[in-house]
């Protein structure tokens, strides 16, 4: 049997695995396992296994992952994010599914400093979700904001994905940072807009409150100094040149520690719960990015990657629909596969076609990584639908159904960038 | 046993006389059996002339083998990550590795004595041609390399550029410069920064760039193909070039067993191979070093070399860093300091033979 | 007194001392006597050990903010920070894996498994209970692989000479401790099969 069969084989027993109720992480790792040893002998197959969960947890890179959990438990167990999003409310609150928006706009801003964009919907779980609930928001298209909206953190700069990409094609990251600017910000329109539908269709999803007066609005921004000194604390600092993004994690958890103890709201046990909630979630999603290594090494050595990228990359057809199926290509590839791994493996076949072709490296960077939001949230291999199940207690099933309208969103909003190249070039182009 | 100097089919001068793409006198392959597929791991971008290069020389054995040989490259650690390069070698996660001796420190220990500042080399790199046999030479004479090596066999040494210095808002010219300079830095440059009194920071890869940008580290050890690569020279304003930093050292190594189980001709196919450093410095480094050169002058940067004083000032300066080296790796129970005095000894001879 | 109600009362007290607080853990009714007591040791280790766990994430908490904070302060960082923070993220993890798999909140997909039949669904329990039990016991094995791996080869941290083994030793344990839950739990799958 070829690599390439076993391969596919591979992908159709992982999904029945999952559809099992096997924990996902655990799936990956079996079939990773199991398929890593048919093609490249048992004893790499346990290597692997002896290796990747030491050399992937005792790395500083996924250290942001439990701290960033850490500060959006604390802010929510105190109630200095509530505030926040009482104020919220107040002003926003009357429009349906006001909150939604306001939520989407937060996580743009907490984008703009995390790299990451698992670690964006991470932290803008903890503090968002509970409060959407309290105000009686559906928390099917509440998971999807948090999810959906989470993916920003990889577009709008900084970005560990423009990052990757720049290495791997050497282009300029400071050209890719400004020209994900726009995109990040048309993303953010095209997310509103669809809370927008979503609540016009079912005005339950988003109860609209009452119209509040300008004193009670006024008033209600007391309470949200708190909650902005900690986001103030973690953006000012990395903007400044204090510390790395990495080191963000920390001093914004330690922040809202700080400034929740200096309000006398952090009590020993909210404390005590709040790291329970952080530790068991933090071992979750290990648990499944563990999984997710064992099994891209096994998609590595089916060559599967190379053949799909080749046949597309070879295709003799119109630019543009080479364009559009190399998209395709990616999206697929980011519903089974964690999509940072699988540009490593692809996009140094790809590239070169599309550059000879003409067209600009930049733009299509913008792309790549647009793409690569969408392979975060589309089933059944969705690391910030997991995240994001994890860090609220839905059922997957219930995050996946949620982001639904969402990626549609996305369809859409990938369309208006491949048609009008300037939202992408617009900034770089000014600043040369 | 691993392919010791004695057992190579090739004379050290070999390697570096012969014009890599000229066809060496190589068996002539007999009928074409079963292709043997080989994978090759390296954690370098794919794209970059680094990666190309390794590309090219997985290429050149599918060349010379006439197609018997078929290798597929997974760069950017799509395979292995750096510091498992031993281990995913020896049990057959990837066939062929290549990386440097720190990434895995109790099995290459002494053989990352090569990247020390101020050994003094006998020759100005890109030449290598003394290093390539001393560093050939001294692996036969000491048994701990093969015991602690056992299940990979040595294909072929790369010999990295000079360090260059990167600053962003300060030149440095003598080692006084750099003292309070906040320092990206990990592995061997860790003790070379505090030894010079600056302030090594852990930077993790992907946050240099931006750590560079935003001035939360002041500059930073890299070679040329590196400050190319990952695109610092948008941002550095002085390179310093010219004291001994130390340079740093490459290798690729294969699966025992998989190695063994070659037909015989093939394996004399990889043993002429070896001139890989060749090829690395032609293909990958030193274009590497012109493009980074031109574009960091492109962008206003300043390119320091330093005079020969200033550059025995450096030797000086970093002299505790030798101590601090025997101390690491003797305590993984390694014989450092005699590999070290054995080690010194053969460059010196090299050059008194010169 | 009879066996059943000492180890009935056993159960008891490890419910009303050792596990009430931030963890909740809830016992297993199996029905069958020494695998409740089983099921309720193991989640007495599995919190006692998260603490342990959730004490490491908050040193490296501590361990980064501290560092940042004497840097700009008077340039003098924490030498090695990163690698204690990292060494610590093994502990902070792994030593809590067995909680996770005790209180069944592993991420899974349950959109397909809750229209089953109820035998189905028992059967189905039994078998992928069976096969996490497998991958985590073949992970468990190889944990031990590479501990002495660790161990032959004086693994150190790069700045501070911190030896890696005895972190690891929380990597081995997490997947003993998980596997145990596991076996556990496929027996009690075991039981549910059988029973219907
Ligand atoms: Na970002
Ligand atoms: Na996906």
């Amino acid at each position: 049997m070829s690599p390439y069969m076993i391969g596919l084989i591979g992908i159709v027993v992982l999904m029945v695995l999952i559809f099992l109720r096997m924990p996902i992480g655990l799936a990956m790792a079996l079939v990773g396992f199991g398929g890593f040893a048919v093609i490249s002998g048992i004893e790499g197959a346990m290597s692997n296994l002896s290796s990747i969960p030491y050399r992937f947890v005792a790395d500083f890179n996924f250290v942001v992952i439990p701290l960033f959990l850490l500060m959006g438990a604390i802010a929510a167990n105190t109630g200095i994010s509530h505030d926040l999003f009482v104020s919220a409310h107040k002003w926003v609150g009357h429009l349906r599914g006001g909150l939604a928006m306001a939520t989407v706009m937060a996580t743009a801003g907490f984008a703009a400093m995390s790299g990451s964009s698992t670690a964006t919907a991470v932290a803008m779980s903890k503090v968002a979700f509970p409060e959407m609930k309290k105000f009686n928001y559906d928390e099917k298209m509440a998971a999807g904001t948090l999810a959906a909206g989470g993916t920003l953190g990889i577009l709008i700069p900084p970005s560990m994905g423009f990052i990757m990409y720049a290495i791997l094609t050497e282009q300029s990251i400071g050209a890719l940072f400004m020209a994900g600017i726009l995109p990040g910000l048309t993303e953010v329109l095209f997310y509103i807009v669809t809370i927008y539908i979503l609540c016009r269709i079912d005005p339950s999803r988003g109860p609209a409150g009452p119209r509040t007066s300008l004193k009670s609005r006024l008033v209600s921004l007391k309470g949200i100094w708190a909650m902005l000194a900690v986001f103030g604390l973690v953006m000012g600092g990395i903007y400044t040149g204090l510390f790395t993004p990495s080191e963000a994690a920390a001093i914004g958890a330690c922040g809202a520690i700080v400034i929740s103890l200096s309000m006398g709201r952090l009590k020993p046990r909210i404390f005590g719960d709040s790291l329970v909630e952080t530790g068991r979630t933090a071992a979750m999603i290990f648990i499944l990015i563990i999984g997710a290594m064992i099994f891209m090494r096994f998609l590595a050595v089916t060559k599967l990657p190379f053949v799909m990228a080749d046949v597309v990359s070879g295709l003799d057809v119109n630019p543009y629909v080479l364009l559009i199926g190399i998209l395709v290509f990616y999206i697929i590839i980011g519903c089974f596969l964690e999509i940072f791994s699988s540009l490593v493996l692809t996009i140094p076949i790809i590239f070169p076609t599309l550059m000879a072709l003409g067209f600009d490296p930049i733009w299509f960077g913008v792309l790549t990584v647009r793409i690569a939001e969408i392979g975060l949230i589309t089933p059944p291999v969705g690391l910030n639908c997991f995240v994001i199940a994890a860090a609220t207690g839905l059922p997957t099933g219930k995050v996946f159904r949620g982001v639904i309208p969402f990626i549609i969103a996305d369809f859409f909003h990938v369309a208006l960038l491949v048609a009008f190249p300037g939202i992408s070039l617009f900034l770089v182009r000014m600043m040369n | 046993a691993q392919a010791t100097p004695a057992q190579t089919a090739v004379p050290a001068t070999v390697t570096v006389t012969v014009t890599a793409p000229a066809p060496v006198a190589s068996p002539t392959p007999t009928a074409p059996a079963k292709t043997i597929e080989l994978s090759f791991s390296h954690t370098f971008p794919p794209g970059s002339s680094l990666g190309m290069t390794l590309q090219r020389w997985a290429d050149r054995i599918g060349e010379e083998t006439n197609g018997r040989v078929k290798i597929t490259v997974y760069g950017g650690g799509s395979l292995l990550k750096a510091a498992e390069i031993y281990d995913g070698v020896a049990t057959g996660v990837a066939d062929i590795g290549y990386g440097h001796p720190s990434d895995d420190l109790g099995r290459f220990g002494l053989e990352s004595a090569f990247a020390l500042p101020g050994l003094g080399w006998p020759e100005a790199w890109p030449i290598v041609v003394s290093k390539n046999r001393i560093a050939r030479e001294i692996r036969g004479k000491f048994p701990q390399i093969q015991a602690k090596q056992a299940d990979v066999v040595h294909l072929a040494d790369g010999w990295m550029p000079p360090y260059t210095f990167q600053s962003v808002k300060k030149a440095v010219r003598v080692p006084e410069d750099i003292k309070g300079m906040r320092v990206a830095a990990s592995g061997f440059l860790i003790p070379m920064a505090e030894t010079l009194g600056a302030v090594p920071v852990t930077v993790p890869a992907a946050d240099r760039y931006m750590s560079l940008e935003r001035g939360l580290i002041d500059g930073s050890w890299d070679i040329w193909g590196g400050i190319f690569a990952m695109r610092h020279f948008e941002i550095s304003k002085f390179f310093t070039d010219g004291p001994d930093f130390g340079e740093a050292s490459a290798m690729i190594i294969m699966n025992k067993k998989k190695y063994d189980a070659l037909p015989e001709d093939i394996k004399q196919i990889f043993q002429f191979q070896r001139n890989f450093s060749l090829l690395l410095h032609r293909e990958a480094y030193i274009p590497a070093i012109q493009l980074g050169q031109n574009n960091a002058v492109q962008k206003g940067a300043q390119l320091i070399a330093t005079t020969p004083e200033e550059n025995a000032r450096w030797v000086k300066a970093l002299q505790p860093v030798e101590a601090a080296w025997i101390k690491d790796i003797e305590a993984r129970g390694l014989p450092a300091k005699a590999f070290l005095d054995e080690l010194k000894r053969m460059i010196e001879q090299a050059k008194v033979k010169k | 007194m009879s066996l059943k109600h000492m180890g009935t009362s056993v159960v008891a007290y490890f419910k009303r001392n050792l596990l009430p607080g931030p963890v909740q853990v809830t016992s297993q009714r199996s029905g069958y006597l020494p695998l409740d007591i089983a099921s309720n040791f193991l989640a007495l280790i599995c919190r006692w050990l998260s603490l342990l766990g959730m004490a490491a994430l908050t040193a490296i908490m501590f361990v980064i903010t501290i560092d940042v904070v004497l840097r700009i302060a008077l340039n003098r960082p924490i030498r090695g920070s990163i690698e204690i923070a990292e060494l610590l993220m093994l502990p902070a993890v792994f030593l809590i894996i067995g909680l996770v798999q005790h209180l069944k909140t592993n991420i899974s997909v349950d959109v397909l498994f809750t229209r089953f039949p109820v035998k189905m669904q028992a059967v189905v329990e039994f078998l992928i209970t069976f096969l996490s039990l497998g991958i985590c016991s073949l992970m468990l094995w190889q944990a031990f692989v590479f501990q002495r791996y660790l161990v032959d080869t004086h693994n150190m941290s790069v700045i501070l000479k911190l030896q890696t083994a005895p972190f690891h030793v929380a990597l081995v344990v997490g997947y003993l401790l998980i596997s145990l839950v596991f076996l556990v739990q496929l027996i009690e799958s075991l039981l549910k099969v059988v029973k219907k």
